[in-house]
Order: C-alpha cells, then structure tokens, then sequence
C-alpha cells in the first residue's frame, strides 16, 4: 500500500467498496459502520471511534437481485445498491445508519434491515427535517442524539463533548484541504482534474480519517508541484451524489474541466466548515440543516440554491453549466427543471444530462457534451 | 361592437369549471326520478360552492391559500380562509373538456415524465394559468419526493412574491412526533395570522367543524363496515368520501348529508342482501388511492369475472379516529394525528413499510378479499420498493397478489387494453376466474 502514490491509492479505495485499509482497520479490532449519505454527521461516528463509511454501489454489474425487491420505477442507484447488499458486498460493515432521504432509498433501507439483513447487522435511522428552521434544527439535533445514545449502547462506547470536538476539528481539517483543491482550478492552468477531486472526495468517505489525512496532504503537495495545463471549457457540475469519475472523465474529455460543483461529493460536503460551539451536536445539526448547501430535498430553498450555484460559477469563471441527474429521481428532475428556467433567466448556459447508475450510451453523452461545448 | 374580456389568473378556467358543474348539477336535479343520483348532486353542490367561492375571493380580494388534504385544513377554514385545491378540479374535469384530457396532453411538453402524474398536471396547470392565484401556498410535505419540490416550481414560475409555509411530516409515529407536528400546526396558525392580518382561529368554530367531520369520519367508517357484507352492497365505483371530507370545505353539513344518503342506499341493499355485482365472486383489496379510470375497469371485471373492489387505501376509513375537542389542545392534537397517520397516501407512504402492511392485512381479513391489487402507481416509488413484504404477507395471508404500474391518474401510462389481459391473465393463473 505505502508504495503507490496517493491519488491511485484514492482510485483504489474509491473504485471498490471494501478495501485493504478497512481491511487492516477491521483486522485491528475497529468497527465500520455505512451510511446514507449526507445526513449523518461522520463526526458521531468518529468520537465513537467508528470509521464511518458513505454508502455507495460502485462494483455494480446489474440489477437482476435487486429486482424481486424494487421495481422499475425505483432509481437505478436504489437498485444497484440493493444488488450490492445481496451480493454480500457489504458483508464488512458493523452497522448501517439510515435517514429519510428519498422514496427509493427509504424502501431499500427497509428491506435491507428487515429481508436482506443475514448476519445481524445493527440498523439504525434517523428522521431528518425537509425544510430549515429553529424548530426543525432542535427536532434533528434531538434525532442525532438518539442516534449517538444508540451507538453508545451498540458499541460500548462514551461520545463526549471532547471527542465530538476533536471529530469536527479533524473534519474541518479535511474539508479546508479539499478546498485547496477547489482553489487550484480557478486559475488558468488547471493542475487537477474533476474527476481526480471527486476521487479524492470519494475516498476520504471510505477509508479511516486519519489515514485519508495524511495522503490528502501529500497528495495536495503533489498537485501544488504539478506544472498543469491550460484551461479548457471551464465547467460547473450540479447534482446529487457521484460515485463515478468516469462519468466526469467522459464529460471533461479533450477539451473541458470541471473546474467545480454543487454535488454532495464535492462543494456541498467542504465548502464550509462546522461551527465549534458548545453543544456540538446542535452545531451538527446546524451546519447540515442551515450553513452549507442544501439540495433540492431541503424545501424551499431553491432560490437560494440557485444563487448559490450562481456564486459560486462566477467565481470560479465557469463557462457553463452541467446539471446531471438520474432518471426516475423526482427531487433532481424538479431541481433540474426549476435551474434551468433559473440558468435562462440569468443567461447561464447549461447542459442536462440524464443517466443511470451503471453508465451506458457514453457515446451518447461525449456527443451531447461537445454539441454543449461547441456552443459556449 | 362585444367588449372583449380580459381575464385574471385562473378566472376563466374557473368560470368554465363553474358553468359546467352548474350544468350538471342542474340536469341531475331536473332528471326523472330514475336517473337522479342525489349523492352526486350533493357532491356537485359542495364541489360547485368550493370554486364559487375562490371566485368570491379573487373578485373581493378575500383570504384564499392554496392548501392540500394533509394540511389540518379544519384549521384554515376556522380561520376564515378558503383553500383551493391544485389537482381536484383538473381531474374532476378531465373526461369532460373537450377535447377529453386536453390539460393532460398538454402537461406532457413539461418534460416531467417521471414524476407522479399528479404532481405534473399540477405544475402543469400553475404554469399555464389555470390556477388562481392565492395570498399564500400552505405546501405539503407528504407523501411523495415530487410534492414538495410542486411550490418550489410555483416560487420559480412566476408565484415569488407570495409567502409560502411547508408542513414538515415527521417519519416516526411516537409521542415525540405527534407533539412535533402539533407544534407544526401551531407555526401554521402564527404564518396565517401574520399573512392575513385580522384573520385569527376560531376556536369554537374550530370545534364545530371538528364536530362535524368527527360525524363524517363515522359514517363513512359505517360505509366500510357495510361493504364488508357478501355480497358487497355498492360496485367498485368507489365512494367519495375523501373529497367530502378532506377536498371541500370541513364541517359543512352536507356532506354528512351526503354520507348519510351512502349509508342508507348500502344499508338497504345489504337488507335485501343485494350485491351490486351480480354472482359476485372475487373480492379486491386495491392498494392505493381509486383510479380517475376505473370506469373503464370495474364494469368489465364486474361482468366478466363477478369481481368487485371492496375497499381500497382511499376508501378505507378505519384508521380515522374521532378527535377529542374537550380542549384547543386535544384538538390540534388530534388533527396533527389525522393529517399525518390517517389521511391516504400520507398513511402508507410516510414512515416505514409496517403501516402500509398493516392496512393490507387489515383489509384482506376484514373485507374477506380473497384477492390483492398493487397498482404501484408510477409516482408511488415508496410502494414499488415494497414489492417483497406485500408478497411475503399475501403468502401468509392466503391471497394472491397482482402488482401494476400504472398511473392512477392517466390512464395514457398503461394503456386499457394491456391491463385487462394483465388482469384477465391474474384470475386464471390464480384460478379466480374458475371460482
């Protein structure tokens, strides 16, 4: 593992779901514990001295398992997901923690916990508010405790005030690091790709922070050597959860970089850090439910959204516009619709993409993106 | 030389809403007595006054929010402030403009395809100006993805300059969450006070209301238990007990009167012991809200195949508990639980899977179904990813069970044709059409 140079160890780790450093971090007695993404504070999970792992499907081949379960008219993501959990591929994880976050995820979280749940995994859920507020951001601290008083009774564990403070610094930490990346694309020569930063996003959910710390430092210092190249199309990428360089890769191809984003892998997980104050839970709750961006399922924030998104291309001096969703998906397709009457009233040229989890027709896509490059 | 008219937002759709209700209501009541359906007239009277008087507020500027049956509407209209409907009135309507479902064909252009059919003509008919535009947006949360993202898509096309109030939907069903969502319809109280000044709760019209659909709630109750009689004493054309209680104004009178007029008919038949499909033999749980096509169904299943939908998520009343008015408290409380655990689709699709299991196996045994219809309606993602548990429970349950995907609303999605070979193909594997 120490020979390879950190952006391949990121492919590695991001490329698979179970990998050697949770491997040996189990080997060493640690726990792992999955979650749905972006409403589970890690921070919880990391004072218990738990690695927290963001649920992905990457490895999927096919849906076939998945579809006595879902049907056709649940997102490709749900399914590939559920296939994975049959196929045992989430068979080294400790616990999962679950939240309300869509119609097909809710679903696939029950019959994972209630049908597919073979070797007694612990399950745990938390209810998270759809729309900002006083009352709202009490009602999910209050969740995010019961969650942290269950973890302590699962695992035997005390998560103080002290290690919850520790978590957030260490995640503020990363965050600020992940910017630099962000940082290094503003400019005219670009030293790393979009696809090379969602990478390195994507590992640092699967794999022991500290670990990731250390090799995000040096892979910082490797890019900040790097000579670069100049510009392209300079892109800003919009959606949900990416768990594919590849599909960045198809859509940077020869002649654009995705020089930043409003995804849950990226912008809207690090562009802010948490607040230390002296609950720490309630700053948590907070940070995810009022400081950073939301999504379209926090409702009533879409103009606020879409300003932001607006902000951010502009400093980022982007040309135009990637939004990109996947089909059956309710809250992208609304989100979808609702930018782009907000992109042609403030004259923000924009592409959107619809795929599928297991990405097929990248004919289709490279064509559709260059007909959109070619009209910047 | 004909003034010309120049309409406001909505009005015009409104008065040909208006007109044609009138119309009916008119021909139905002046029908030789064989061809009158009092029920119905009853129902067009409430359905008419709803749209006479969001007419009444756009033309004196009167307090009117667009609001949904999950919303403790009892409270708004103790207010003193109309709600308006997004999706009642288009759908109402859909068979008979001309041409038949012309809104629909042109909701397609919005690209929404995915979404619940529901949620699209609902876009759909803010952004072609069909609706009236309120003083206020009261958004529900439940029971589906696309529903809130509906007033995000009003605020983004053209309806900005208008406050909006989301109700939040707890996913639990504890103590804790019945108190949340009181305090939610307590934030309601406070956004409508200070949106319409002058305009403050009622509390003892509040109860009347309360009163009366407690009423309502109970009789329909009696409704379900008269259908669970063999014969079953009313067809498949399912009753509309969700637009009289929860679609129109609450505590209205009527439409106890209404209720009352359903019970008597179902009471007598089940007197003489007459079924309303003849040789009945098939009885169907339907598993979500009733189609706006079942006409085009349940005669031809009736006559076939002696089938009969006996109960479906919509009609299903059991769940309605009454609410305790011996205090302002007991009342929001008690509203806070219907809105989120007893009104349809809200019922089933909020929370996990137990609930919608358990009105299944609730249904099956009370109504003695002998068979299960899962429309897994196209925007009803929740429910499709059930398919499993609601197998699992039919196996136990005895029942064989037929899964669709359809749209309840537009029957464009799954073509007729199609499902009755689906259906017609269910009844003789099962060996149903044999009985």
């Amino acid at each position: 593992m120490s020979n390879k140079k950190p952006l391949e160890i990121f492919y590695e780790v991001a490329g698979t779901l179970d990998n050697p450093y949770l491997q040996e971090w189990k080997a060493n007695g640690g726990k792992t514990i999955g979650y749905y993404y972006s409403w589970i504070p890690e921070e919880i999970l990391m004072a218990a001295g738990i690695t927290p792992f963001r649920l992905r499907a990457t490895g999927a081949t096919g849906m076939e398992r998945a579809d006595k379960y879902l049907s056709s008219i649940n997102c490709s993501y749900a399914r590939c997901h559920l296939n994975q959990v049959i196929a045992g591929a989430y068979d080294f994880l400790d616990g999962v923690i679950g939240f309300n976050a869509c119609d097909h995820i809710r679903r696939e979280y029950d019959n994972w916990e209630r049908l597919l749940n073979k070797n007694g995994k612990w399950f745990s859920f938390v209810d998270v508010p759809q729309k900002q507020g006083d009352a709202q951001t009490q009602r999910y601290a209050s969740q995010l405790n019961r969650m942290k008083s269950a973890i302590e009774a699962k695992f035997g564990v005390e998560i103080t005030d002290e290690k919850l403070n520790y978590a957030i610094h260490l995640q503020n930490e990363i965050r600020g690091l992940q910017r630099k990346l962000y940082e290094m694309r503003m400019g005219s020569v670009i030293k790393v790709s979009g696809a090379d930063v969602l990478t390195a996003i994507l590992a640092g959910f699967s794999m022991p922070k500290q670990i990731y710390l250390n090799l995000l430092k040096e892979y910082i210092t490797e890019v900040e050597k790097a000579e670069g190249k100049p510009s392209g199309k300079r892109l800003m990428l919009l959606g949900g959860e990416f768990e594919n360089p590849e599909l960045l890769s198809i859509i940077e191809g020869k002649s654009a970089n995705i020089v930043t984003d409003m995804i849950w892998d990226g912008n809207r997980s690090i562009l802010y850090d948490v607040p230390i104050g002296s609950d720490p839970i309630y700053s948590l709750a907070d940070y995810n439910l009022n400081i950073r961006p939301q999504d379209p399922r926090t409702a009533g924030t879409g103009k606020v959204r879409f300003e932001q998104i607006k902000e951010v291309g502009e400093k980022a001096k982007v040309d135009g516009y990637v939004h990109v969703k996947l089909a059956l998906c309710d809250q992208y397709l609304f989100d979808q619709d609702d930018f782009n009457a907000f992109a042609k009233k403030n004259g923000m040229p924009t592409l959107r993409l619809d795929t599928e989890y297991i990405l097929a027709s990248t004919g289709q896509i490279k064509t559709r993106v260059q007909a959109f490059l070619e009209t910047l | 030389m004909e003034e010309k008219k120049t309409y406001r937002e909505g009005e015009a759709r409104l008065l040909e809403y208006i007109d044609r209700v009138s119309k009916m209501r008119e021909g139905l009541h002046n029908a030789p007595p064989e061809e009158q359906n009092p029920v119905l007239e009853g129902l067009l009277e409430l359905v008419e006054e709803t749209d006479r008087k969001t007419l009444k507020c756009l033309n004196e500027g009167l307090p009117m929010v667009i609001s949904w049956y999950g919303n403790a509407n009892e409270i708004i209209h103790a207010m003193g402030i109309h709600t308006e409907g997004v999706v009642f009135d288009v759908q109402f309507h859909m068979y008979l403009t001309d041409p038949p479902m012309k809104d629909w064909y042109a909701m397609d252009g919005l690209g929404l395809n995915d979404v619940c059919s529901l949620i699209q003509i609902g876009t759909y008919c803010q952004r072609a100006g069909l609706l009236v535009k309120p003083g206020a947006v009261i958004a529900m949360m439940e029971p589906c993805d696309a529903q809130p993202l509906l007033h995000d898509s009003f605020r983004m096309h053209g309806w900005d300059d208008i406050p909006y109030f989301y109700m939040d939907y707890p996913y639990g069903s504890e103590e804790e969450d019945w108190d949340y969502f009181t305090d939610e319809i307590k934030r309601l109280i406070a956004f409508l006070e200070k949106t319409f000044p002058g305009y403050t709760l009622d509390w003892d019209r509040l109860r009347e209301i309360v009163e009366e659909t407690n009423k309502q709630y109970i009789l329909w109750e009696e409704l379900g238990q008269l259908m669970r009689t063999v014969p079953a004493p009313m067809p498949s054309a399912f009753t509309p007990g969700w637009p009289l209680t929860q679609h129109h104004a609450q505590g209205d009178p009527r439409a106890t009167k209404v209720f009352q007029m359903m019970v008597a008919g179902a009471e007598q038949a089940v007197k003489e012991g007459r079924g309303a499909v003849p040789n009945e033999k098939i009885r169907i749980l339907w598993g979500d809200l009733n189609p706006n096509w079942d006409k085009q169904i349940c005669p031809w299943m009736a006559e076939k195949y002696g089938a009969v939908i006996v109960q479906s998520f919509e009609g299903y009343a059991k769940p309605y508990e009454p609410v305790d008015t011996s205090s302002h408290e007991a009342m929001l409380r008690g509203l806070a639980k219907r809105a989120i655990n007893q009104v349809p689709m809200i019922r089933q699709a909020r929370g996990t899977v137990d609930t919608l299991l358990e009105d299944i196996e609730t249904i099956v045994r009370d109504y003695s179904c002998n068979c299960v219809f899962m429309p897994c309606h196209m925007g009803h993602k929740d429910v499709s990813g059930t398919r499993q548990f609601v197998k699992n429970l039919c196996d136990e349950l005895g029942v064989p069970v037929l899964f669709m995907e359809v749209s309840l609303m537009d029957e464009r999605y799954f073509p007729i044709d199609q499902l009755k070979r689906k259906i017609s193909d269910f009844f003789e594997a099962t060996g149903l059409a044999d009985l």
